[in-house]
């Protein structure tokens, strides 16, 4: 499937073949991740997951060099301030409004199929998929995404790869007949009547498939099936949903423990410290492969040569004490880190690959301007209205996934204790 | 008389080394070793702006501010 006009700086796509996870020597402390992220020695290995590449191709995560930076230079208006408000106040404020409005108050709610339909339509807006507008839709819609995202992120799951990886091919044909050539084909009409003076620039969609439409000498240098292949690499709803429920429950837990903070999950400063603190704890990404390109050696003095893949323990780098203190294992939002470190850890990467949907997820990183107009991150959003409806796990019936080693969900029932109040009041 | 002025600052706790600055306007921003990047030139001339722009939208931390100042003063 290689695409013989792929003579790029460094971008490449290997074959399931070669040393796996385990034969491969694995970086564990915190400053030999981020010296790994960082340097230009090493690149993606095979797209940083390699088992997957049937599934992404050439997405962002594959590119390397200057094939990478064209690509997020290509994307990154998706993501400039103006549409991360719009996603945040007019798609996703939304739909959390509505679904918490249809909780009833009687018996416990599943957060991850809640969660998932909330956002569904953030999925949508996003990719720029159309249509996906009732709940039977979006449940069809969210069927086929989720067997396609599944092979996307294979190299964690414990399965059978290559089967994973069949499955989602499936799914991704499905995918491409029933919404993404009709979501082309308007966009396509759209961008033409655009080109002939016949729609202004502010009538065009804004989001990744008309993006990529409009520079399709970019994507398809690559291959033919870029455009689904990309899609599934972004996929925002899938991966907060994954996020959201640890977070839930070691908020819950902390504020049982620490009631003086219970009043501060009204504080989107305090729900972003307990987002970052989270994600540390429970990385979206436990780990990452690289391959070096040339001979190097890190600042701890690990050397490693040419063609060699490593691969990066996000999870266990997260808990090194050395950085994050003797109880790094714990959760603790006032955690002030032993050395200086940006307050998101390594929950989004370092270096060129560094996740470009951080401050959707989490607002703003830095913390030397807020801006009340800013974006305030649609996790602590999120955090704020679920804490307002009184989410509360029940501990006993939470269930975790073992079929991957992404130390995720497959069961997270809640009570919304405030709905429940006012669901009860109304029939009094 | 009044001059306007570029400032770029770098929150240094939060770049996270992705080198696209260093892309787009490399006569401002420099990225040696491991990091983080450097500011070469704090004031550069407004001719940079819409580059300037452009690498504070790439950055996915948002470590990069770009403000125009209207200051009174001599010119140098």
């Amino acid at each position: 499937m290689r695409d013989e006009r792929l003579g790029h700086e460094g971008t490449s796509l290997d074959p399931m073949t070669g040393p796996t996870v385990s034969q491969m020597p694995w970086l564990r402390s915190y400053h030999d991740v981020v010296g790994a992220f960082r340097s230009k020695a090493f690149i993606q290995g095979g797209g940083g997951r390699r088992d997957s590449a049937p599934i992404t191709g050439y997405g962002v995560l594959a590119l390397a060099g200057r094939d990478h930076f064209e690509r997020r230079r290509i994307e990154a208006p998706l993501f400039r301030k103006d549409m991360l408000r719009w996603f945040e106040r007019g798609v996703v404020a939304p739909a959390l409004a509505a679904r918490l409005a249809e909780v009833t108050g009687e018996g416990p709610v599943d957060l991850l199929p809640f969660l998932r339909d909330v956002f569904c339509d953030l999925t949508c807006s996003f990719w720029g998929i159309d249509g996906v507008d009732t709940q039977a839709a979006r449940q069809r819609f969210l069927a086929v995404v989720d067997e396609m995202t599944l092979g996307g992120a294979v190299e964690w799951e414990r399965g059978s790869h290559r089967e994973i990886v069949s499955q989602s091919l499936v799914a991704q044909r499905r995918f491409t007949a029933t919404y993404l050539r009709p979501a082309m084909q308007r966009r396509e009409a759209l961008i033409e009547a655009h080109a002939a003076g016949r729609l202004p620039e502010s009538e065009l969609p804004k989001d990744l498939l008309t993006l990529m439409l409009r520079n399709k000498e970019h994507f398809e240098k690559w291959d033919s099936e870029v455009y689904v292949r990309e899609l599934t690499l972004f996929a925002p709803g899938d991966t907060i949903m994954r996020f959201v429920p640890h977070m839930v429950a070691e908020m819950h837990d902390w504020v049982s423990e620490h009631p003086e903070d219970r009043g501060r999950l009204e504080d989107l400063g305090f729900l972003r410290r307990c987002a970052m603190e989270s994600l540390r704890l429970h990385p979206a990404s436990p780990y990452f492969i690289r391959k070096a390109i040339e001979d190097t050696t890190l600042a701890s003095g690990r050397s490693f040569s040419a063609g060699d893949y490593v691969v990066l323990d996000v999870t266990t780098a997260s808990l090194d004490p050395e950085v994050f203190g003797p109880d790094a294992d714990r959760f603790d939002p006032h955690r002030v880190p032993l050395h200086k470190i940006k307050p998101v850890a390594l929950a989004f990467g370092e270096g060129p690959h560094t996740c470009i949907g951080a401050a959707m997820s989490v607002g703003e990183v830095s913390t030397q301007r807020p801006n009340p107009d800013d974006p305030l991150g649609l996790v602590p959003y999120t955090l704020r209205e679920l804490f307002r409806a009184g989410v509360t796990p029940d501990a006993v019936s939470v269930r975790l996934n073992a079929d991957n080693a992404r130390n995720e969900f497959t069961a997270f029932p809640v009570q919304f204790d405030a709905l429940r109040s006012v669901s009860t009041a109304g029939r009094s | 008389m009044t001059i306007t002025r570029l400032t770029v600052s770098i929150d240094s706790l939060v770049c996270a080394c992705t080198g696209y600055c260093v892309e787009v306007v490399p006569a401002v921003f420099d990225l040696t070793g491991t990091g983080p990047t450097v500011i070469l030139d704090p004031h550069p001339s407004l001719d940079l702006l819409e580059d300037l722009r452009e690498a504070e939208n790439l950055c996915p931390t948002q470590a990069i501010q770009v403000e125009i100042r209207e200051e009174t003063g001599q010119e140098d």
